[in-house]
């Protein structure tokens, strides 16, 4: 597979704190990429760089270069919304704007051109489909989209991202703030968009990330530990950091030998 | 030995103050309300519907100064509302930092100069400006006043929706943003629609205040109880029910029907002000200042 993201001595910071330190990384292009590590390691920061949205914090600055397509996300001549809705973005927790189901879902959508063209309502009964929830509102798609569920709500966000057609999906733990049961529809549905699209998730559930990575990203302390396909680092992590995560032990001191 | 629970003793000391308040409006109204009593009776409708304030005759119709009060608030809202909402629309979502902070501190501070001052900026710059510019005789006129108020209001309209957008989640913001759409683009479909009520609030709030100012109106609208030929000329001399009872109050205290002719202003300007403002609070409802990481957009 091609590659669709590569970065090249990548550093993120807030204010003076590097949050990522000079990352290298390669994201291929097509299936399920995992961005995996312990609670502030920078994994939501690293995947929101991604689609520049880290860029609206006000201190947030970056060295190194951040390529998407061979293309620097950083060019003066690239659109940032160009590129924002190629590579779209579903945040941990779902937040619906005001307003019905339907005006949610079209939200990203209604000042496109092309998108008016071929209609409103069937982009959203499309993309409704696609996160298996039109069962479930297509017959109150006016209703205010605040009633749904946590879960509902969190499909709704990813069918509003899907409308607006990008070829690339981050997700930065969608699942965190939902029961099992939504999780798994969650789940099950990223699975489902990983076959036609290229994902990239941000999880710190080390079993969702097995059931639905083929490549995993593993970051500690702001710097990617290990990266690869997901069944070699799961069964046989090299970095000494990730066989401790992975096998959920705490991290050991670095100069201590390698524990056979 | 007595221990008064503070909770309760902090429950007294708020409803005895809601008491209180409430006790003086309901005071002021029923005032206002038996001081105007005789002018109604005398003139009936014809108080609100007659053009003719002619105290020598006993003879008192409010419409002049109606039409003035609702003119100079109309021309005040045409100016201020896109300028105060311009500005907050700038200081809330695109300065940041210190030069927001600055901005926003000065915009508060003009919002507490008193109306004398306005009243004198206006009679030594506006009124000469707005003869000279218009090529008119006078430069007292309706629209004088009604664009100094448009000047006064300003700041508290853009204040109080500035405070409206910044109580908006920063999340919102970046929904709309990683959703493709840019800066201008979530300004107008997410945070102006967000804070509608906010908005709609300061506007009403400004506009009561526009309803009841007082000195300045006077000190340059010409005082002429007559309506303008044609009546849409706001560039004549004009009456606003707030500068009429400023030059007549003092004098015709007492003086039989004009005295309660004057209460019936009063007593017009008091409703309409505190209905304003009532529904200005209950729109505006729990608009408070929130910070959020995800403000300050700059990208």
């Amino acid at each position: 597979m091609s590659e669709l993201f590569r970065l090249t001595k990548t550093s993120l910071y807030f204010g003076n704190t590097p949050v990522i330190h000079e990352a290298n990384l390669t994201i291929k292009n097509g299936g399920i990429t995992c961005i995996i590590g312990p609670s502030g390691a920078g994994k939501s920061t690293l995947l929101r760089s991604l689609n520049r949205m880290n860029d609206l914090i006000a201190d947030f600055h970056h060295k190194g270069t951040i390529m998407y397509n061979n293309r620097d996300i950083y060019d003066k001549g690239l659109r940032l919304e160009g590129l924002r809705r190629e590579v779209g973005l579903v945040f941990q927790k779902p937040c619906l704007f005001p307003g019905s189901i339907h005006d949610n879902v079209i939200f990203g959508i209604r000042h496109i051109r092309e998108k008016k063209k071929e209609g409103f309502k069937v982009i959203a009964e499309r993309t409704l489909k696609a996160v298996g929830l039109w069962d479930e509102v297509h017959n109150r798609l006016d209703s205010p989209a605040i009633g749904l569920s946590e879960g509902q709500a969190q499909r709704l966000a990813i069918a509003r991202a899907l409308a607006v057609g990008p070829k690339t999906l981050l997700l930065d733990e969608p699942t965190s703030s939902l029961d099992h049961r939504s999780a798994r529809a969650i789940e099950t549905l990223v699975k489902e968009l990983g076959r036609t699209m290229t994902i990239v998730i941000v999880t710190h559930k080390l079993e969702q990330a097995k059931a639905l990575a083929d490549d995993v990203v593993f970051i500690c302390e702001g710097k990617i530990c290990e990266a690869g396909e997901a069944a070699n680092i799961f069964s046989h992590p090299e970095n000494i950091e990730t066989r401790c995560y992975i096998e959920g032990s705490p991290p050991l001191d670095p100069t201590l030998p390698y524990p056979e | 030995m007595f221990h008064l629970n503070k909770d309760r003793a902090a429950g007294i000391v708020l409803g005895t103050s809601f008491l209180i308040t409430m006790a003086l409006a309901l005071f002021i109204l029923a005032f206002l309300l038996a001081e105007s009593l005789p002018v109604l009776r005398e003139e009936g409708l014809s108080f609100i519907t007659g053009q003719v304030w002619y105290v020598a005759g006993d003879i008192y119709g409010a419409l002049p100064m109606i039409y003035g009060t609702l003119a100079v608030t109309l021309l005040a809202l045409i100016i201020a509302l896109p300028l105060g909402i311009g500005s907050a629309v700038i200081t809330s979502e695109i300065l940041t930092g210190r030069t927001r902070h600055i901005v926003k501190s000065l915009m508060e501070m003009l919002a507490a100069i008193p109306g004398v001052v306005y009243g004198l900026i206006g009679i030594a710059l506006l009124t000469t400006s707005v003869r000279d510019l218009f090529g008119l005789m006078d430069g007292n006129t309706i629209f004088t006043a009604g664009l100094l108020l448009g000047i006064m209001i300003l700041p508290t309209i853009m204040t109080l929706s500035d405070d409206a957008m910044r109580s908006l989640p920063g999340e919102l913001r970046a929904q709309g943003r990683v959703l493709g759409l840019s800066h201008g683009q979530t300004i107008r479909r997410v945070v102006l629609p967000g804070s509608i009520k906010g908005i709609t609030g300061a506007v009403l709030l400004g506009v009561s205040r526009a309803m009841g100012e007082t000195i300045s109106v006077m000190l340059v609208i010409g005082s002429l109880d007559r309506l303008p030929t044609p009546i849409y000329n706001v560039f004549t001399s004009g009456q606003s029910i707030t500068s009429k009872l400023g030059r007549e109050g003092a004098e015709g205290l007492g003086l039989g029907l004009q005295w309660s002719a004057l209460a019936g202003l009063g007593l017009m300007l008091f409703i309409s002000v505190m209905a304003l403002t009532f529904t200005g609070n209950i729109i505006r409802g729990g608009v408070r200042p929130k910070k959020s990481k995800n403000h300050e957009v700059t990208g």
